[in-house]
């Protein structure tokens, strides 16, 4: 089930937000969701010496540092806002992509929708006519 | 030519035995009502003239009337006396009495009465064999059921016949104390090994008490039989059913038991017979003589009224002693089967005692294991409760007897026979007509020979299994014997002399062919007859002004105790559900609850109930884990269900036999035909059986991820821990979801490994093991599996 705004009282993920996120994931193709039988993953763990070497490197996949970052932000402890320069800071995605990445989440697990930019309509002064203009 | 001639030297002899009876009956006077009304009240006279003796009878000289030999029926007593003319004239009376001074109503009265003997002569004899049968019956029971049944149980309320039974306990105590070696080596191996199902902490002091206990299990069960059996004698002397002597002192002889009391009960029943009852069978000849009344509902010419048809009511009278001979034969039957299982009570005990050691072993090496390789009555579960419930078996059996005599006693001498003093009270009023007077006094001496077979008949209800096979066969027969007299009365009311002697000898064949089978149109008729009977005579009761009182106060009283007793009759499935949702509704779950664990409540009504607590959701742990409820899970109703509480108790499948496969269910089978829908709504303790985890499919699995509730997840959560550990050999921090995440990632080489290993066994359970491992594991990795 979808968030419905930020500051609800739930401070974790529901499997079904993991889901939309791994989507997400997949969709920009920002590393491996799922773990066993999956030779990226195992592969990278055949690298770690120590079972804290393994947890390390699972813990430093964009999957894990996401679902880190959106749960610090259900808690309060982060802001929504920051999401796109984590995004950008520290999976080195480049602006447009973390920003891209930050509105789906947003829309697609925090349910928020972008405000309309309201069209303000202005009376407008009525440009000069210089040629009507009475000669002063 | 040949049928006409037998026709007609039969109906001669029927006119002289007539002619016999009427010179012959009567020959004492009786003691009639006299019209008096300051001797009735709304419910009745006020003193039962009919049954009192001369002298009582001239005391109550107001209200009775001492009517000697030619003083009967036209006299002032006359209305309402039915058997006590004496001469040739009240006979006369009884039968065209109110012809008064009309000599052709008289002369076609009594011609008509000549041309029902057609009818009354064979229906007489019909009758007359009935009595018989019930006399002989009497005598066998008497004579030769009684000391067969009273020997039964002198030896089975002795406990001299156990020791022959010491020299095979030896060798099974032998046998039980090498097991004990094989158990110790096996709880050693365990506890290196550290197997915790079979740790020496677990068994080791209960396995060395049992052992222990192995050697007295002789003296442990005989001094229980001999305190069932004191019990049972003490009970027996309370209830003063004088069948039993406890021998104070006797070294081995334990209790003595003689029945004399029952040969008392034999006693009754030959008097309730023929001095209650046989004096009916001349009013076959006595009431009335017109042929219209005969046979339609036409007015009677004879004293007193009677409103036809006459040939239905000595139709009656005539099969009422079927129906004695028939009782007694059903208690003789009982008393039988009661001595029966006092019989097989002896032999069971032996046999109990024989594998006492087994069992005694098996208390304190309970394991589920052991279970299975000692079943039923070689493990204590199923040898303990079986030994109690044959040991005592003879207290309710003794009860029940003492009760049933007592009951026989009580109404044969509240059960005054209007045909003992031949005469019923006069009307009063609507409040007895003639006819109902009949039946009443028909079908009161049934009251108390049911009684006390009914008695005998709950007894030996109440004993073990095996016994109530025996008395449904008793039933069997019953229904047969109950066929064979419809038969026989449809066919004599309906077709007079050749076919009520062809009846008779239907009957007869029918009875004969006991061990032929029922054939279902004779099945029919004596449900038919029976159900009759059934619905006929109560309401012939209520239509009794008189006993609308006692019947109105006697239903306020069972008012509130009713659902108690209805409990368990409540048998029709429609009913069944109607009180299931009335005490749901009253008295919630915890009601609900009580009600099915008890054990006086029908299969049906306890089946309602639980399927109510399963569509309401209300189904506790408590309850499916109560022994009880097992239990009833066990019977024919409860298999239904079976199923259904097996799918969310997976982990208890082992303990029910699966009737397809004819043993014990195993999870795999029960999660079979599961949807994911059906495996949200598992219990958490079934949850934490890692043979319910390993069984699941891997949609089953997810389904639980997903849709499960917070014990639930941490349930699979840890069992998947568990199954790590013996699969993989891995301990896995369990404390907090993300300890089990770094814990699963820290063993991940190992886990895959396993997955990938059991994916290449030859058994399909392996394989789908690896598979839920793969799912459980990722929804861990993936952070689904929480339990915040």
């Amino acid at each position: 089930m979808a968030l419905s705004n930020p500051t609800n009282q739930k401070k974790f993920l529901s499997p079904e937000d993991i889901d939309v996120l791994v989507e997400i994931i997949k969709k920009y193709n920002l590393g491996p969701t799922e773990f066993f039988d999956n030779p990226e993953v195992e592969k990278m763990l055949s690298k770690a010496k120590t079972p804290e070497e393994r947890i390390k490197i699972i813990k430093d996949l964009p999957f894990n540092k996401i679902i880190d970052k959106l749960e610090e932000i259900l808690r309060g402890e982060s802001s929504l806002d920051d999401l796109s320069s984590f995004l950008k800071k520290d999976l080195n995605l480049s602006l447009f992509t973390a920003e891209k990445i930050a509105k789906e989440i947003k829309e697609r697990i925090f349910s928020i929708v972008p405000e309309k930019k309201e069209v303000l309509e202005k009376p407008t002064e009525p440009k000069r006519d210089i040629y009507r203009e009475p000669i002063e | 030519m040949k049928i006409f001639k037998k026709i007609l030297i039969g109906f001669f002899f029927g006119l002289i035995f007539v002619l016999f009876w009427i010179g012959k009956a009567g020959a004492e006077g009786y003691c009639s009502y006299l019209p008096n009304p300051e001797c009735y009240t709304d419910i009745g006279p006020v003193v039962d003239c009919h049954v009192l003796s001369e002298e009582e009878c001239k005391a109550h000289s107001d209200c009775c009337q001492w009517v000697t030999e030619g003083e009967g029926g036209g006299g002032g007593g006359g209305e309402g006396c039915t058997g006590g003319g004496n001469t040739i004239w009240d006979f006369l009376n009884q039968i065209c009495g109110s012809c008064s001074i009309n000599i052709i109503c008289w002369i076609e009265c009594i011609l008509g009465y000549i041309i029902t003997l057609f009818f009354r002569l064979p229906l007489f004899f019909f009758g007359l064999l009935g009595a018989a049968l019930a006399a002989l019956l009497i005598l066998i029971g008497d004579k030769v059921i009684v000391p067969i049944v009273a020997q039964l149980m002198d030896l089975s309320l002795t406990t001299l016949i156990y020791d022959k039974v010491k020299d095979t306990w030896e060798s099974v105590r032998n046998f039980s104390l090498e097991l004990v070696g094989i158990f110790l080596a096996i709880i050693g191996l365990a506890t290196i090994f550290r197997f915790v199902p079979y740790h020496a902490r677990r068994f080791f002091v209960s396995l060395c008490i049992a052992a222990i206990l192995v050697n007295f299990s002789f003296a442990i069960c005989k001094e229980l039989i001999v305190v069932a059996n004191d019990f049972t004698a003490g009970i027996g002397n309370y209830f003063n059913v004088g069948i039993i002597t406890a021998q104070v002192g006797g070294v081995e002889s334990g209790v003595k038991s003689s029945l004399e009391g029952f040969e008392n009960v034999f006693d009754t029943l030959w008097k309730t017979l023929f001095e209650q009852f046989f004096p009916n069978i001349w009013k076959i000849f006595t009431i009335d003589g017109s042929i219209p009344a005969f046979f339609t509902t036409a007015e009677s010419l004879g004293q007193p009224k009677v409103t036809g048809p006459i040939l239905i009511i000595i139709a009656l009278i005539a099969t009422s002693f079927w129906i004695f001979a028939f009782l007694c034969l059903y208690v003789i039957v009982v008393l039988a089967a009661f001595g029966v299982v006092f019989l097989i009570r002896m032999v069971f005990l032996a046999a109990l005692i024989a594998v006492a050691p087994i069992a005694f072993l098996t208390a304190g090496f309970a394991t589920r294991e052991i279970k299975q390789i000692f079943p039923q009555f070689l493990n204590w579960d199923g040898w303990w409760p079986a030994f109690l419930e044959w040991a005592f078996i003879g207290v309710p059996l003794i009860i029940w007897l003492g009760v049933g005599v007592f009951l026989l006693k009580d109404l044969s001498a509240a059960a005054p026979s209007f045909a003992a003093g031949g005469c019923a009270p006069p009307n009063v009023g609507a409040a007895m007509t003639w006819a109902s007077g009949l039946i009443l006094d028909l079908f009161r001496p049934f009251l108390a020979v049911l009684a006390l077979a009914v008695a005998l008949h709950l007894g030996i209800k109440s004993s073990p299994g095996m016994m109530r096979q025996a008395v449904e066969g008793i039933f069997g027969v019953l229904k047969l014997v109950t066929g064979a007299i419809a038969v026989a009365v449809t066919a004599a009311v309906t077709a007079g002399v050749g076919a009520a002697a062809g009846a008779a000898a239907a009957g007869a064949s029918k009875l004969g062919a006991i061990g032929a089978g029922l054939k279902a149109g004779t099945l029919e008729g004596g449900r038919a007859f029976v159900g009759s009977l059934a619905k006929g005579v109560p309401g012939e009761l209520k239509r009794v002004e008189v006993l609308k009182p006692g019947v109105e106060v006697a239903e306020e009283v069972a008012k509130p105790i009713m659902p108690w007793i209805k409990r368990p009759f409540v048998r029709e499935r429609e009913e069944a559900e109607k009180e299931a949702e009335r005490i749901y509704k009253e008295k919630g779950v915890k009601g609900a609850e009580e009600t099915i664990k008890s054990k006086y409540v029908s299969d049906t009504l306890k089946g309602e109930l639980l399927a109510k607590l399963m569509k309401e959701g209300k189904l506790s742990d408590e309850l499916i884990e109560s022994k009880e409820f097992q239990d009833f899970l066990k019977t024919k109703e409860g298999s239904k269900y079976l199923k259904d509480v097996l799918k969310l108790r997976v982990d208890l499948a082992p303990q029910f036999v699966n009737p397809e496969t004819n043993r014990p269910f195993t999870p795999k089978e029960i999660l079979k035909g599961m949807t994911p829908k059906d495996a949200v709504k598992i219990r958490v303790k079934a949850l934490l059986e890692p043979e319910v985890v390993s069984a699941m499919s891997p949609e089953q699995a997810r389904a639980i991820v997903r849709g499960g509730s917070v014990a639930q997840k941490e349930a699979i959560g840890k069992t998947y821990a568990e199954i790590i550990r013996r699969e993989a050999n891995v301990v896995l921090d369990t404390s907090t979801p993300e300890r089990l995440r770094d814990s699963v990632v820290g063993a991940f080489p190992a886990i895959q490994s396993t997955i990938d290993r059991l994916r290449r066994s030859p058994h399909p359970e392996d394989v789908s093991r690896a598979e839920m491992l793969r799912e459980i594991g990722n929804a861990i990795l993936g952070r689904r599996l929480t339990w915040h």
